[in-house]
């Protein structure tokens, strides 16, 4: 037998329609529509990447939408897209947060009821929960397991403890489904927080099923699992495009290839490729002891860094440290912020008030004094809750220490300067 | 702390200069403006603490080094300051131990310059508010209303830096908060949080809505598939034509046998898969029949998991209520306490509430006003004894009370010859005048006409003397030829001539004066003549003034013999004694009654005044005292400082009860929504909450059990094992059929016969019953119905959900910025607010303690100064019973006195924060405004009261004011004032 490979692309969590205003990511009308035609347009170069590459077969395992807010105008230009492909097959698995159900869009007969057109022929859906077989039709010797999460209960259990319907006989067995593996420790999607994580699996798992790939969606950052040997046993090519904080960087789709030869056996190539026309950066400068030029040179010293390319990303800029209370830092911001596409600014700098030497015996010293007493108790508090402190006001009700020290600013600001500058960060 | 001495090398416009000081006298520094004394002022902390901007008094001179220098004594210690303003660096030297450096002891842990902080025990903004004090600090205008006082002191107890104040800080915070700016405009932050959660509900309610008709298109989309799968069934009721019959080719025995094995287990695998299968169902019935039985068919779990986020919701509101509701109650309980207390307090007067603030100003300034009145009244009475008789009727001014009281002395007279006999009384007395003027001018005249009558006959008698003194001279002229010829004595002819001319001349000059000798009336005739004729007039008008006098003497004589009075003088003068014109003592003393009548006039009208709002008050109004009047405002002013606390606790809580509306509505609506959602799915609630409670609890047991395996279920696993076994064996029995397959399609391939044969598929297809034409359409135009709301429901969602969405996320996130900004900037209110108190209470035992033991070394006029605990002023004077509080100085104290116990509140406050040392005070044109007699009594205070026990400083440029002052001054005072230059 000569020597064989397969290649594919993968890509997952492309979330199209999800809700764009998350805490200080807020957009306007105009901003959203744009952000929407952003997460398609990555879609449609990932999968303009695949007909370029002329791949063997694109994986999706799950989160290609979002579930409760996928509108109608969006499923009609995915699949336009998908069908522009064909005949690359195209096997997609429903992950989580955008789970198969009887009228989602993932159900051919609820689109047709929806008014809108199949999905195309070249398009695979697993439709259950339960582990099944496909044989690609241009590549029969590659057998496709993949299961779906299904219904909106999620699967706790552990979907790797059994044998599954692998192909022997196939040259290439792959395995495509979203799911969480248990050694992951970085960022997570926030529906999915808490201590129990759908469809969890262990490496030894993945090991044990010996499948030649296992193309995995769950998580936003591009991750690979490896067995002890440190053989690839697969990856999540992490989230398509960035949304939150928790998804800084430029965001990938992998472009892999699975080769055998009789004599070497199987090796696997995988390589990421950027395509989303953006990313989120968030970069973080200590303004203390700089004037406004030093301000400015640092900030493009970190951009510089982080290769932040101003025209298209969408940055967010947090000034943190001291500064003289008669300065204004925040002016630099006015200076900059037209040469950004998009700019968010995030002000987490203070007035240099504790620099100063309080007399103890003034209110001013006491006042100090027991918010930072207070600021420490709330910070212990914090720690052993490790839960969200409360807004309610009540009496009582546990104070997060991010508010004490606003209230202790606060209270400065308007002793010192007469006016309150009010800091709106989360 | 004594400072000695400074040493300006650089320093502003001061170069080359040194000023000594005395510790134990007033220093009076006096130049010219623009001297540079303010700069010297400046100097003083700026060499002890440094600059916080080193350019700030760098030497206009050029060449100058930016450099001063300070000599103080300090305890027992000597020490000299040098600093370096340009190379910002600091020595101190021992002037004890010839100029030992000793500046390690005044840095920091880190090298910091500390010199001020440790020599004085404060740091430089507190020394400059206590020891510096500048141009016009001192002006009457700051005592001139008591909280100012009182802020100044709670000013420097809140922080070391000027213009730090706590109470500003705090009505900054409420302004903050009552102008919170959100997007582009300003609100009270309770409004926008209101308005934030009013948008966020509307915006969860249409989220509702939109859930709800997607959870209706799940149903309607079930049904379709329900209706689709009936239509389908019907048409599959048809035998399959899947499997095709070919005409078997024979096999060998041997191949045939195989096949028929093959087939026979594929057969056996498809029956056991079906089995699976079967249990499968069965067991899916089973839990469907399990589930409660409702009109329109269970619930689902996904409702059920919406139910109960309603459920927790609701319990959490609960929750939240009751936590809300501990808190507020004993709170409410106080305030009710509170309100109670204060009314009855106050239950003397009624109405209290209706007084306005201007109203109770009002009565306060009628009130003192009275007070003084009365005081004044009473001294007047003290003085005049008569006065507390007087009543003033109206009856209008400059009547001669007293008059009235007089007796009428002329009886027999009737008023009308009174006033005849008053007339007649008067004109005598202006016809005597008359008469003795007119006696007067006579004799006058008189005289005059007797001398010039003498002056005439001088003039006569001149004029005799004259002729005769002419004619012997002419006859001797004339004669002298003649008898000179006779002696022989021969004289020139000219001589002779001359002689005899002058002979006639003179003779006839003489005949001349001889004429004017001879006419009378030459000299002063017509003088004569007039004043003969004035003296004419004169003894006429006399004549006739005696006339006249004598008559009105018969009338008046007539008229007191008509009364009784035979003497006429006596009636005279009693009439005069009548029309006789006050005295300029009764005009004083009819001055001061009219003032007195005055003042009760106005004491009246006053109290008529305050009858009205004593009549607002509920209190009697006759009879106003003045302390009653001041009672009632001091009454109102206590009440509405009563009723504003109670209405600052009452607001506190404001913000409790309307969270706990809120809550409340929160709640109903929560409620509201269960009971809708029951009766939705056919859980009849009859609008009763308590109802729905039992059937939520009974849908919780039914979920509960149902998710615990059901024993007719563990019987269907039993020989198949659980979920995951059947899995395995369904997996096993489809590789098998797989393998199978293949093996027999091999196999068939192998043979040739029937190459392309399906494996047959096992189709377990349930028996449907075959349907009419009619019910065919009717499920037909029902899918129909249903794909058209379907899509009309979900492309409107498409337009909406998103950005509804979008927007939710949004205004949650601003109602947690906002709620978080307003936690804070209450918190840092209650916390600076709580801080202040308890400073100023620290502080006010503190000051005391000290004011206590300076007072006790003074003798001055202050027995007793204390701060309160929220830092204002009482006093008590030597000479005085009464303790005056913070108001009562302002108004009842005299502008000097209050000057002094101002001056003693500063050195109070600056011994305390020089930890007991005490500091010079240095003053920068303090008294500019005072007028000579201020100015004398505080730098009189100053010196007996001041200098004892700190140095002073004064900087001034009115040279022939202390000039003045020193001159004033007794030799004791003189000598305690040093003017320097």
């Amino acid at each position: 037998m000569e020597s064989q490979k397969f290649t594919f692309l993968q890509f997952s969590d492309v979330r199209l329609d999800l809700p764009q205003n998350q805490g200080l990511l807020s957009y306007s009308s105009t901003q959203r529509l744009e952000r929407y035609t952003d997460l398609i347009e990555s879609f449609i170069n990932a999968l303009r990447v695949a007909q370029d590459k002329q791949v063997d077969a694109v994986f999706l395992p799950g989160g290609l939408f979002n579930l409760k807010t996928i509108r109608s105008q969006t499923i009609e230009l995915l699949l336009d897209a998908i069908a522009e492909i064909s005949p690359i097959p195209v096997v997609i698995t429903a992950g989580s947060l955008d789970p198969y159900q009887d009228d989602s869009a993932y159900n051919s007969d609820f689109l047709k009821v929806y008014g809108i057109k199949p999905w195309p022929e070249n398009v695979h859906v697993f439709a259950s929960s339960e582990f099944e077989a496909v044989k690609l039709p241009n590549r029969p010797d590659v057998t496709v397991v993949g299961m779906s999460h299904v219904g909106t209960k999620p699967n706790y259990n552990q979907v790797l403890s059994q044998p599954l319907p692998k192909d022997e006989s196939s040259l290439f067995n792959i395995l495509v489904f979203s799911g969480a593996l248990e050694s992951y420790q970085g960022p997570i999607y926030p529906q999915l927080a808490g201590p129990n994580k759908p469809a969890p699996f262990t490496e030894e798992q993945l090991e044990r099923q010996d499948f030649d790939y296992a193309a995995v969606g769950g998580y936003p950052d591009l991750f690979a699992i490896y067995a002890p040997n440190q053989r690839v046993l697969g990856a999540y090519s992490g989230c398509l495009s960035s949304s939150t904080f928790e998804e800084l960087g430029p965001k990938v789709a992998i472009l892999g290839q699975i080769s055998y030869d009789p004599e070497r056996g199987k090796e696997i190539l995988l390589e990421p490729i950027e395509v989303s026309s953006f990313r989120l950066v968030y970069l973080a400068v200590d303004i203390t002891g700089l004037d406004a030029e030093a301000i400015k040179e640092e900030i493009e010293y970190c951009m510089q860094e982080q290769d932040v390319r101003p025209d298209h990303d969408i940055v967010a800029l947090s000034l943190e440290g001291s500064f003289a209370p008669e300065a204004d830092p925040l002016a630099v911001i006015k200076d900059i912020e037209s040469d950004f596409y998009r700019l968010i600014f995030v002000n987490r700098t203070r007035p240099n008030y504790l620099s100063q030497e309080f007399d103890p015996r003034t209110t001013e010293a006491r006042y100090v004094e027991r918010m930072l007493q207070r600021l420490q108790e709330a910070e212990r508090k914090m720690a052993e809750l490790s839960g969200r402190d409360s807004l309610t006001g009540l009496p009582g009700a546990f104070i997060s220490a991010k508010t004490v020290e606003d209230a202790l600013y606060y209270g400065l600001d308007a002793l010192k300067q007469k006016r309150v500058t009010i800091r709106h960060v989360d | 702390m004594k400072i000695t001495r400074i040493d300006f090398e650089g320093f502003g416009a001061l170069t080359n200069r040194t000023i000594d000081f005395d510790a134990d006298k007033l220093n009076l520094v006096v130049e010219a403006n623009e001297f540079g004394k303010s700069t010297m002022v400046e100097a003083t902390w700026a060499i002890l603490y440094g600059l916080p901007e080193k350019d700030t008094y760098k030497p206009w001179k050029e060449d100058a080094t930016y450099c001063a220098s300070m000599d103080l004594e300090i305890g027992d210690k000597k020490l000299r300051i040098i600093r370096d303003f340009e190379s910002e660096s600091v020595q101190v030297l021992d002037l004890n131990f010839g100029l030992r450096d000793v500046t390690p002891q005044y840095l920091g842990n880190e090298n910091e310059d500390q010199v001020g902080f440790k020599l004085l025990g404060m740091n430089r903004d507190t020394f400059r508010n206590t020891c510096l004090v500048g141009q016009r600090h001192l002006e009457i205008n700051h005592m001139t209303d008591s909280t100012a006082v009182a802020a100044e002191i709670q000013g420097i107890a809140d922080s070391s830096s000027p213009d730090t104040k706590v109470s500003a800080g705090l009505q900054t915070i409420s302004h903050t908060l009552s102008r919170f700016m959100h997007g582009n405009r300003l609100c009270h932050i309770n409004e926008l949080l209101r308005e934030l959660e009013g948008q966020r509900s509307d915006l969860m309610k249409r989220m509702r809505s939109m859930d709800a008709e997607r959870g209706q298109c799940r149903e309607w989309f079930s049904e379709i598939q329900a209706i689709d799968e009936k239509l389908n069934l019907k048409s599959e009721s048809k035998v399959p034509e899947s499997v095709e019959e070919e005409p078997a080719q024979v096999p060998t025995v041997a191949e045939s046998a195989e096949a028929e094995a093959l087939r026979e287990e594929l057969k056996r695998i498809e029956a056991a898969i079906q089995k699976l299968r079967n249990q499968e169902q069965k067991k899916q019935a089973l839990l469907e029949a399990a589930s409660i039985h409702t009109d329109d068919g269970p619930i689902s779990q996904e409702q059920m998991d919406f139910l109960m986020r309603l459920w927790d919701k609701q319990e959490t509101i609960v929750n939240d209520i009751n936590m809300l509701h501990e808190y507020i109650e004993p709170h409410q309980a106080e305030i009710a306490a509170r309100e109670s207390e204060v009314m009855d307090r106050y239950t003397d007067y009624k109405g209290l509430d209706q007084f306005t603030n201007s109203e109770a100003q009002t009565i306060s300034t009628y009130a003192v006003n009275l007070f003084n009145l009365v005081k004044q009244m009473e001294d007047m009475k003290a003085k005049n004894p008569e006065f507390a008789t007087l009543v003033n009727n109206g009856a209008g001014t400059g009547e001669y009370e007293a008059a009235k009281a007089k007796l009428n002395h002329f009886e027999g007279l009737t008023p009308e010859e009174v006033e005849e006999a008053k007339s007649y009384a008067s004109l005598l007395v202006a016809f005597k005048e008359q008469a003795s003027e007119t006696a007067r001018k006579l004799n006058e005249t008189k005289s005059k006409s007797s001398e010039l009558n003498n002056d005439r006959n001088k003039a006569r008698i001149f004029n005799i003397a004259r002729v005769a003194g002419l004619l012997v001279v002419s006859v001797l002229m004339l004669a002298s030829p003649s008898i000179l010829s006779a002696v022989k004595v021969a004289l020139p002819q000219p001589v002779v001539a001359g002689s005899l001319i002058l002979g006639l001349l003179t003779m006839l000059i003489s005949f001349f004066f001889l004429g004017r000798v001879l006419n009378t009336t030459y000299f002063k005739q017509d003088e004569h003549d007039s004043l003969g004729q004035d003296v004419q007039k004169l003894e006429i008008a006399m004549a006739k003034g005696d006339e006249k006098v004598s008559n009105l003497e018969n009338k008046i004589g007539a008229l007191a013999t008509k009364c009784g009075i035979l003497d006429k003088k006596q009636f005279v003068t009693k009439l005069q004694q009548q029309a006789q014109a006050p005295s300029q003592k009764e005009t004083d003393e009819e001055q001061l009654r009219q003032l007195f009548l005055t003042k009760q006039q106005n004491c009246k009208r006053l109290q008529s005044d305050l009858a009205y709002f004593f009549n607002k008050a509920g209190l009697a109004t006759v009879e106003i005292e003045p302390q009653s009047a001041i009672a009632l405002s001091e009454s109102i002013n206590d009440f509405r400082k009563d009723i504003a606390e109670l209405q600052e606790r009452r607001s506190s809580m404001y913000d409790h009860d309307e969270r706990m509306r809120q809550m409340e509505e929160d709640l109903s609506l929560t409620e509201a929504n269960i009971i809708e959602f029951l009766d939705q799915n056919g859980l009849a609630c009859e609008g009763s909450f308590e109802v729905a409670k039992n059937q939520v609890q009974s849908l919780i047991d039914f979920f509960e059990n149902r998710n615990s395996p059901h024993p007719d279920l563990a019987e269907i696993d039993e020989g198949y094992g659980d979920e995951s076994a059947r899995h395995n064996t369904q997996q096993e029995l489809i590789e098998r059929h797989i393998a199978a397959s293949t093996k027999l399609e091999a196999h068939l391939a192998h043979q040739n016969t029937a190459s392309q044969a399906d494996v047959p598929k096992a189709r377990v297809t349930p028996t449907v019953e075959l349907m009419s034409s009619k019910e065919v359409e009717e499920l037909r135009n029902k899918k129909e119905d249903l794909t058209v709301k379907i899509r009309t429901t979900l492309k409107s969602r498409d337009e909406l959900y998103l950005d509804t969405l979008e927007e939710l996320n949004r205004v949650d996130h601003e109602i947690v910025i906002s709620k978080r900004a307003k936690l804070a900037l209450e918190l840092a209110y209650e916390m600076l607010k709580q801080s202040s108190h308890e400073t100023y209470a620290d502080w006010s035992v503190q000051l005391n303690k000290i004011s206590t033991e300076l007072l006790q070394q003074l003798s001055g006029e202050i027995e007793m100064l204390e701060f309160s605990k929220d830092l204002h002023l009482k006093v008590k004077l030597r000479n005085h019973q009464n303790i005056f509080e913070s108001k009562d100085i302002i108004t009842k104290l005299s502008t000097g006195t209050k000057e002094q116990i101002h001056w003693m509140a500063r050195l109070i406050i600056s011994r305390f924060l020089s930890s007991l040392e005490p500091l010079p005070i240095f003053l920068d044109e303090p008294f500019s405004e005072a007028d000579d007699a201020r100015f004398m009594g505080i730098m009189s205070f100053l010196i007996d009261s001041i200098l004892p026990n700190n140095q002073v400083v004064i900087f001034s440029c009115h040279q022939q004011r202390h000039q003045w002052l020193k001159q004033q001054l007794d030799a004791a005072h003189q000598d305690k004032l040093t003017f320097k230059h």
